[in-house]
């Protein structure tokens, strides 16, 4: 293949088109069927639409991300449970009574925490109160919306996605519903689970 | 860019990509059915990873589409899927910073499925599976260009034009790659060859 006439092999056989190289076996049947659904909900959702008959389209690979993610979801609340359990037993056996707490908080090192402007529900934290905390509504809301303020620029949005559905499982749906619609604004064209466009629907 | 002198016709690539555009979803899915598997066996060939060629798969079908208002027919549709494909590939490297190809396995472990099992005779699937093993080996040894060029012809069935096209280089320069990747590739498989001959 080196000489003049494997020069004229080649280009010849470059002409005649077809595979160089019979021998290199096709590797794949293609990409798999999550990935056929994510790039046609993808194409579909550009123009405004859903596939014919497909189901809600998922967030592409989402799978990765579930079971770790549910984990992490479920040790959370049971953190939060096992601490509220605590709070609440100490408070039986020690006979404190709720205000008495109120003032130990008081005397601690944040007092300007008390008297702010008001929020919508009390949120001290475990470093404020040196209490072990009780897991509510509020603290709840504020772990998230912690989060969500401290959300890294580079957040990918599968992640965004992820944390939207945190909040959803914890029960802030307004919370969930703020950060569907920046990410609806900042990603426009990406398809949602289905869970989410319902949420975003409400 | 080479221009397409003509009118594509309505079955056409490129034609159906208009059509896309124009807002026929169901022409972008007839496209993306002719492309879904060469398109995904060049990038899997060219990483080894699967889970890596299905997320550079869908980040080219994503540009394909967000990029879709300003698609115009100056070149094949295969020349732009693929010059898209490519680019979404070589950022991938530089990202890394490595070359993801290692071995003749998968990253993942697996080995990468053969189109059709030779028939039940063992020492033909034996010298088929040593064929297709010696050959991967090669690709992953061929320098990145050589082997991209190749692949472009090979899975993409691209045309000398369409791969100087993608790569950014002259007609010589790509036949001068493919002739030497070839060469490459077969002086690997020559003593698979010569065995089975005997």
């Amino acid at each position: 293949m080196t000489g003049g006439n494997g020069h004229d092999d080649f280009e010849q056989r470059l002409r005649r088109g077809g595979r160089l190289l019979p021998e290199l076996e096709c590797d794949s049947d293609g990409p798999d069927a999550e990935t056929d659904r994510f790039v046609l909900a993808r194409a579909h959702a550009a123009l405004g639409e859903r596939p014919r008959g497909a189901p809600a389209p998922r967030f592409a690979r989402a799978s990765r991300w579930a079971l770790p993610l549910a984990l992490a979801a479920t040790l959370v609340l049971s953190f939060a449970l096992v601490l509220q359990m605590d709070g609440r037993k100490g408070n039986t056996t020690s006979g404190a009574d709720p205000a008495g707490s109120a003032v130990d908080r008081r005397a601690g090192p944040a007092p300007a925490e008390e008297s702010a402007a008001p929020t919508p529900m009390a949120r001290s934290t475990p470093a404020e109160s040196g209490q072990p905390t009780v897991p509510s509504a509020a603290t709840l809301g504020m772990t998230v919306e912690s989060a969500r303020d401290a959300r890294n620029p580079d957040e990918t949005p599968l992640a965004w996605i992820a944390r939207i559905e945190r909040l959803q499982a914890a029960g802030e749906l307004e919370a969930a519903r703020r950060e569907l619609a920046a990410f609806r604004e900042r990603y426009p064209q990406t398809a949602l689970p289905e869970r989410l466009r319902a949420l975003g629907d409400r | 860019m080479a221009t397409v002198a003509t009118m594509p016709d309505d079955d056409s690539d490129e034609a159906l990509m208009l059509a896309y555009v124009a807002g026929d979803a169901r022409a972008f899915e007839r496209l993306y059915a002719r492309y879904r598997q060469p398109l995904f066996g060049y990038l899997l060939r060219q990483t080894r990873h699967r889970e890596l060629a299905h997320d550079l798969f869908q980040d080219a079908w994503s540009r394909v589409i967000d990029a879709r208002e300003r698609y115009e027919v100056r070149a094949r549709f295969r020349t732009y899927l693929y010059t898209i494909a490519h680019h979404v590939f070589i950022d991938h490297c530089r990202r890394s910073a490595v070359r993801p190809v290692t071995s003749a396995t998968l990253a993942d472990g697996s080995e990468l499925e053969s189109e059709d099992r030779v028939d039940g005779d063992p020492a033909r699937t034996l010298r088929h599976d040593e064929l297709q093993r010696r050959l991967r080996g090669a690709l992953d040894e061929l320098p990145l260009e050589q082997r991209d060029a190749f692949l472009l012809h090979e899975e993409g069935g691209l045309s000398l034009e369409q791969i100087a096209a993608v790569t950014g280089v002259g007609r010589e320069t790509v036949k001068s790659r493919l002739r030497y990747a070839v060469q490459k590739l077969r002086a690997a498989l020559a003593p698979v060859h010569s065995e089975g001959s005997r």
